[in-house]
């Protein structure tokens, strides 16, 4: 009898197999329908709801500047916190670990529903509410909000730093097992904090000269004021700045966030 | 199959196992028997690399467990004490999990069903435990899985589905397979497993066929004085159940709770006995 097996394949199959990534997606979809059905009748019920009455003062302010953005980071933020909410209870995260898929493939499809699936599918039901929306308010007041246009600079926007935001939470929902969402943003808080500690103590040493004492109008006089939107105006060092805050550090998170979750134990 | 060198593992500074060594085979039903807190669980999940190793090797089908490749955990099933049971029905579970199983066969689980009387078209979040329980091993035999890992599997079985349970994993055994049974209900396992592995203190302290086991020692009950020779005695209602070394060479029939029970209280004396007659 072979004890190796069967379908050892090259190295590559063993961490990444596409029939086996969709299966993953499948159950995600099958299991949790019920209350991903619930939350999507409640919020753009809400948001129907809110742009029909709100439709005769429609002249005077945009519902979708606020609106969408509040559904794609909020409801993204709370999705993403429970990416993985099994890992916090030890029978579900059992039953998960011994599913048959590699590391990678459990946390790509987390990954594809939470950064692709989600925005993708919240726009395009938020476009489809805003018509609806439309019809109805013509209807009962004759008068309505725009049809929401999805191709807009704001879209352009949100595809750059959902996935920042994205990473961040991601990563906490692998790291801590309970109540990740406040954990996080404690983390997050706690990080900033220490970060700005060092970077004072950092800038009172190097710039020794110019300080007498530590002073944020010194600060200012040395322009390290940082501002994400002037970043891409600004020189070359800013712009990398940029381009590491948007490109590679959601990706690194990402990275991190599988190492933990190849590493999870189920004691 | 699997295979278990020199493991150290504990929880926080408290050790477990040290230097644990186990080998396991195909075509085999192991029973692992232990008291609770023994470390039966421990080592399935070790086995299934839920949980990682401080030191020593555990393998299983050549390959490192702590990994968890997928194609090892295609051919490895676990059904734990307690398990997760989503809010789908039998038939929507078996559609969404048998796909991640190769070698499942759908008939053979319908069978398994009928015989445990379990309706498939029921929601599995609102069975009872044991109706819960009976569909879980059904799943396990119909994986085909080459290591199937049973932990507790007849707490929550009514007596009826005590009996289809021993028959449905005899009946699921085959030169391909092995599974390993942990229980401290032994009584429900007599016919069923072996080998028997006992755990105890961190160390498998025995782990002997039945046939061997039959061959070494017999059991005698209603003894009024133990002999001076007993590998073990114990007093009950009517008088001692005792074990001695069985020099007749004819096999016995024993009771798993009383060799249980050797195993724990006279280590050193059951297995000097098992050696001699090897």
């Amino acid at each position: 009898m072979s004890t190796t097996p069967a379908a050892a394949g090259y190295p590559f199959q063993q961490h990444f197999q596409l029939i086996r990534w969709i299966r993953l997606l499948r159950v995600d979809l099958v299991q949790y329908r019920n209350p991903l059905s619930v939350a999507i009748v409640a919020v753009y019920g809400t948001v129907l709801f809110a742009l029909v009455v709100l439709a005769p003062t429609s002249g005077s302010w945009q519902p979708h500047k606020i609106f969408l953005p509040s559904i794609i980071y909020l409801g993204g933020l709370i999705l993403v916190s429970y990416s993985f909410v099994e890992l916090g209870d030890p029978v579900r995260r059992a039953a998960f670990l011994l599913v048959p898929a590699s590391t990678l493939e459990k946390l790509g499809a987390r990954l594809a529903l939470t950064l692709v699936a989600f925005p993708l599918a919240a726009i395009s039901l938020y476009w489809i509410t805003s018509l609806l929306g439309a019809a109805i308010g013509h209807l009962v007041w004759d008068s309505s909000f725009d049809i929401y246009d999805p191709f807009t600079q704001e879209i352009g926007r949100l595809i750059v730093v959902y996935p920042l935001i994205h990473s961040v939470f991601f990563l906490g929902s692998v790291w801590f097992r309970k109540s990740s969402i406040f954990k996080t943003i404690i983390s997050v808080v706690v990080v900033q904090i220490s970060f700005s500690i060092i970077a004072v103590f950092i800038f009172r040493i190097v710039f020794y000269d110019f300080f007498q004492g530590v002073s944020f109008d010194a600060l200012k006089e040395l322009q390290l004021h940082i501002d994400p939107g002037t970043w891409l105006t600004s020189d070359s060092s800013a712009r990398l700045g940029t381009v590491f805050t948007y490109l590679l550090f959601g990706p690194w998170l990402w990275v991190i966030a599988y190492f933990r979750l190849a590493d999870t134990e189920s004691n | 199959m699997a295979s278990i060198e020199k493991l150290d593992f504990g929880y926080g500074r408290t050790s477990l196992f040290d230097q644990l060594n186990l080998t396991l085979k195909p075509n085999t039903i192991y029973g692992l028997l232990g008291k609770n807190g023994a470390g039966k669980t421990t080592l399935l999940k070790i086995i299934t690399g839920l949980l990682k190793p401080w030191a020593g090797t555990v393998t299983v089908f050549g390959r490192e467990s702590r990994k968890r490749y997928s194609d090892v955990l295609e051919d490895i099933f676990l059904v734990p004490e307690e398990f997760n049971t989503p809010a789908l029905t039998v038939q929507q579970y078996q559609s969404v999990w048998s796909v991640f199983y190769p070698r499942f066969d759908n008939g053979a689980f319908q069978k398994y069903l009928t015989e445990f009387q379990v309706d498939s078209s029921s929601n599995l979040a609102k069975m009872s435990y044991g109706q819960k329980k009976k569909t879980m091993l059904a799943f396990a035999i119909a994986t085909n899985c080459r290591l199937v890992l049973l932990d507790e599997p007849t707490n929550g079985l009514d007596i009826p589905a005590k009996r289809q349970f021993r028959r449905l994993v005899a009946g699921g055994l085959n030169n391909q397979r092995t599974f390993v049974i942990s229980t401290h209900q032994v009584r429900d396992m007599e016919s069923l497993i072996d080998p028997v592995m006992i755990i105890d203190g961190g160390r498998i302290v025995l782990n002997a066929g039945l046939d061997q086991l039959s061959r070494s020692i017999r059991i005698e009950t209603g003894v009024d004085v133990p002999p001076a020779d007993a590998i073990y005695s114990e007093e009950g209602i009517s008088g001692h159940t005792v074990v001695t070394a069985n020099h007749s060479g004819s096999q016995e029939q024993f009771d798993l709770e009383v060799l249980f029970n050797t195993a724990i209280s006279n280590e050193d004396g059951l297995n000097a006995r098992i050696a001699e007659v090897k």
